[in-house]
């Protein structure tokens, strides 16, 4: 630009000087700095505040915050703690860079282009909610409630969960912690414990550790890790079955590279071998089960040897896994796992899984399946309220629920489709809490179409995640670390140690910085908006939190001056109760037209030039939450491939090449990662991290680093029982330099 | 050294003025006051294209979609845009690399030092617009030495590199003239 006039002249043009009185009417109209008194330099003092719950994964350890004047610089486990104690992990560390992104959100935005291409504009709150009060009560008022749907995640996410649930009246949501993630397990143990298993196994205790696909190490949840490092560090045998060699398997007595997808199989082999030599727990199955001698000519055919063919497994090898279980009950861990929506078949192996640890009589014993006896406190929320069944898409006509086993909440493509088809009813609002259901949902052009074809959508985030494109309002949330939050419960880490219980609740270790509110704040405006105000159970966060605690006897007060954890004389944990039983046979099941003992179903194999996709954790990231994290992001910027060494040398790859993908169904990745060749992988299976290769530019730093798995993973497996999807039925060739390659046998 | 005449009573209006057009344009911006004072400084800088420049952009619309216009380009140039957030208005970003990082702190300090605090803590301490009016403040309190010192050892540093930010992310002609004015009257001069 050309100022032509030098400054010293412009400053003292008379033509400047006539206007000072105009432009100081503007330049004093609002001023952020006040007088205060004079600090010399240095007196600022570092302050610890307590009362942190991370959200940087699920596992939510207890924190402290290392405050500077008014900047957080450190996080710290907090040494009260009985579960993570002193110790977070690198992601935890890594929430000072959450919270200070300059990327994330930091005022209500209203998307002025397009969905998928937005324009935002900062906009007030009252103007926010002035327009989702009209635009979701317009859907709401000509579609019923039915009308909208909701795809909602974690800890901020249950409040107005259950409002849109219990208030609005929508049955229309679909968690992915449930429907992509642990629903089925959870409703897989239901089905055969009554009780959903969590990660509750003492491997610090155990004398064998079992785990079936599960990668700890790679995989970290702080008090988990610590959990199973003590079992190995007393001497546990680590028994792994896994197609990769994961770090798991790197401190395994026993690797099983076991051919994808049969992993019920595997286990129904061992089953049937237990019960046929007799080596199974006999009292434990005589009193607290129910079934054997159904499950016994259930799992008849599943031979060692027929086993080890479909699995492609030394038998000897699914032999001496199975005695070494025996010879070690009950006191073995066998993992129930955490993201186990695999394959679409998923229910049976989570029952085959509980109905095997029945056998080794491993529940509430040492080393076994075994939850510590928690304190309790009341849930406050919003009043309940029966939905009307005829608008459950999960009931058939005859009544009858299609997905008997579903997790709580909808099946996802049940939304999806009805929303894109309209029948039997249109679905024409959306609100996404908290999730990025396009880095979460299969096939990612359906949940596109779904969303291009609602009359409004609403997402509140912290951050700009990929399906934030898609808003039409788009709110930013206060992180764990700016507001009152989640009560964390539970007991101390090793169950042999002294009997402890434990209860902290999130408080803020910072102000919400620019305009970010919390979850409270945000559900009660709209609540109001939509004239649902007289029902609001909580004025804020603080209260609802403090009202919950009064169960307990507590307070935020009081658990501040007890430092953010209040730690109570606990139970025994290794008792049984009297009525629990596993149920090996589930006539319920089979009335449902299921198979009611455990059962393998094939699942797809891969087409000729292709490997199967497997994707997991990483020990920096948690899935596409932390993509954007610089910190993490440094630590571990794309998510390798992993491959062959055989088969890369075949195809004349080698470590640190560049390759993108192509699918079954000729999705390609729009971005490219590193190759990793590795004789730790079997030749019919390719492996990466999930949560890489953001399409959102706003995510400076997680913008097109590695490739997205989930865009790759367009055809969805849905489990006939509990309608979860499975995600390892996705096959991929390679693309180098341009040329596709084809993935020898 | 810094040229700014020491004694001049119009720079801490002009630094407060450009803070205020830093504010987001909502309905209270003074936005009539604001063009008509632009139009003047780019007649007295004879910058006569931005002039007429400006000029166009404020006859062409309503009043109603040039404050909109203003507000997309605000949210796109500093807050959040789907093809990345231009040059965020925190000196931190270009030093540390964060939000209210280290050297936030040490531009909070550097206020109190002199005697002033931040009275808003949802906001970060580093502000551009906070910064300019802690440079009004130390003329206005007859402190030009302590602003010259401000102005090179803390300002400078990161404006040169938002400045360069900015310049890059086809600005809109209003902030382009802002932005301008602001590196004109924070620049050193040539003696």
């Amino acid at each position: 630009m050309a100022f032509k006039l030098t400054r010293r002249t412009f400053l003292q043009s008379a033509a400047l000087a006539a206007m000072s009185a105009p432009l100081a009417k503007i330049a004093y109209a609002e001023s952020t700095l006040a007088p205060a008194a004079l600090e010399a330099k240095g007196t600022f003092a570092d302050e610890t505040v307590c009362g942190g719950i991370c959200e940087m994964c699920f596992w939510r350890c207890q924190i402290i915050g290392k405050k500077r004047g008014d900047r957080l610089v450190k996080l710290e486990g907090n040494p009260k703690s009985i579960d993570n104690g002193a110790a977070i992990c690198a992601r935890g560390n890594a929430g000072i860079q959450m919270l200070y992104d300059p990327d994330r959100l930091k005022y209500p935005l209203k998307n002025t282009g397009e969905r998928g291409k937005p324009v935002w504009k900062r906009i007030s709150w009252d103007e926010a909610f002035a327009e989702i009060g009209e635009k979701l009560g317009a859907a709401i008022k000509k579609y019923g409630a039915h009308g909208l749907c909701m795809f909602p995640h974690g800890a901020s996410a249950k409040y107005p969960m259950q409002f849109f649930d219990n208030i609005v009246g929508t049955p229309n949501i679909s968690e992915a912690s449930f429907f992509q993630c642990r629903g089925v397990r959870d409703t897989a143990y239901m089905s055969s414990t009554s009780i959903p298993p969590n990660e509750s196994v003492d491997m610090a205790n155990a004398k064998v550790i079992f785990l079936l696909g599960s990668h700890l190490g790679e995989n970290i949840h702080v008090s988990h890790i610590k959990n199973y490092i003590q079992g190995l560090q007393n001497g546990a045998k680590l028994i792994v079955v896994d197609p990769r060699y994961s770090a798991a398997a790197a401190k395994s007595d026993v690797w099983l590279a076991i051919k994808p997808g049969t992993d019920t199989a595997f286990l129904l082999a061992m089953i049937n071998y237990l019960i046929e030599k007799k080596k199974y727990q006999a009292d434990f199955v005589e009193n607290h089960t129910a079934g054997l001698d159904e499950l016994t000519v259930g799992v008849r055919e599943w031979t060692l040897a027929r086993a080890a063919a479909e699995c492609d497994l030394p038998a000897e090898k699914i032999q001496l896994v199975a005695d070494m279980l025996a010879e070690n009950a009950p006191n073995v861990s066998l993992h129930p796992g955490r993201h186990v929506s695999w394959y679409g078949n998923d229910f049976q192996r989570q029952r085959a899984l509980a109905c095997l640890t029945a056998l080794l009589g491993a529940y509430y014993v040492r080393g076994g399946w075994c939850p510590g006896k928690a304190p309790k406190v009341e849930e406050i929320g919003w009043a309940k309220s029966e939905h009307d069944e005829k608008f459950d898409l999960n009931i058939k006509e005859d009544g009858k629920r299609k997905y008997p086993f579903s997790p709580p909440g909808t099946p996802t493509d049940l939304i999806r489709d009805t929303a894109i088809s309209g029948n039997p009813y249109p679905i024409k609002a959306c609100v996404i809490w908290g999730q990025n259901p396009i880095q979460t949902i299969p096939d990612q052009e359906k949940t596109k179409n779904m969303l291009k074809q609602m009359d409004f959508v609403l997402c509140v985030d912290i951050q700009p995640t990929d399906i934030t494109m898609w808003a039409d309002i788009l709110l930013p949330q206060a992180s764990y670390l700016e507001r009152y939050d989640l009560i964390k419960t539970g007991v101390q880490w090793n169950l042999a140690d002294k009997h402890q219980q434990y209860i902290a609740a999130r408080m803020p270790l910072s102000p919400p910085l620019f305009e970010r509110k919390d979850q409270v704040f945000i559900t009660n405006a709209i609540a109001k908006a939509l004239g649902h105000g007289d029902k609001i159970p909580a004025e804020s966060l603080e209260q609802l939190v403090d009202k919950s605690l009064a169960a307990a006897g507590l307070s935020l007060s009081q658990l501040k001056k007890e430092d953010g954890i209040h730690i109570q004389d606990g139970k025994d944990p290794f008792v049984i109760p009297e009525d629990f039983e596993v149920l090996l046979f589930n006539e319920e099941i089979a009335d449902a037209g299921f198979p009611g003992v455990p059962t393998y179903i094939p699942v797809p194999q891969p087409p000729p030039g292709f490997a199967r996709l497997v994707y997991g954790r990483v020990q920096v990231h948690t899935f596409n939450r932390t993509q954007n994290n610089a910190w993490l992001h440094q630590e571990m910027p794309v998510n390798p491939l992993w491959i062959n060494d055989e088969t890369a040398a075949k195809l004349g790859l080698k470590d640190g090449d560049t390759v993108g993908f192509v699918n079954q169904d000729g999705v390609k990745s729009p971005t490219t990662t590193i190759v990793k060749a590795t004789p730790g992988i079997r030749k019919d299976v390719v492996y990466m991290a999930h949560g890489y290769g953001s399409k959102n530019p706003l995510l400076t730093v997680g913008v097109g680093a590695g490739v997205d798995d989930t865009q790759l993973i367009s055809k969805a497996s849905v489990d006939p029982e509990s309608g979860t999807h499975g995600m390892r039925n996705n096959f991929v060739q390679l693309i180098k330099d341009g040329k596709t390659l084809d993935i020898p046998a | 050294m810094p040229t700014i005449k020491m004694d001049s009573k119009i720079l801490p209006i002009l630094y407060r003025f450009c803070g205020q057009a830093l504010r987001y344009p909502d309905s209270g911006w003074p936005m009539a006051d604001l063009q008509t004072r632009f139009q003047e400084i780019l007649t007295i800088v004879k910058a006569d294209e931005e002039g007429q420049e400006l000029s166009r952009f404020f006859a062409a619309e309503k009043e109603e979609s040039i404050l909109e216009t203003l507000q997309i380009e605000y949210t796109r140039l500093f807050i959040n845009s789907y093809g990345g957030v231009v040059a965020p208005l925190y000196a931190s970003v270009y030093i540390d690399g964060i939000l209210w990082g280290a050297f936030s702190e040490t531009i909070r300090e550097r206020y109190l030092r002199s005697g002033y605090s931040p009275d808003d803590t949802n906001e970060p301490p580093d502000h551009l617009a906070t910064q300019l009016e802690f440079l009004a403040l130390l003329h206005e309190s007859g402190r030009p030495t302590e602003a010259e010192q401000f102005l090179a050892q803390s300002f400078r540093p990161w404006f040169s590199r938002f400045y360069q930010r900015f310049s890059a992310g086809n600005p809109h002609i209003f902030y382009r003239v802002l932005v301008e004015l602001i590196d004109y009257l924070t620049l050193e001069e040539e003696p």
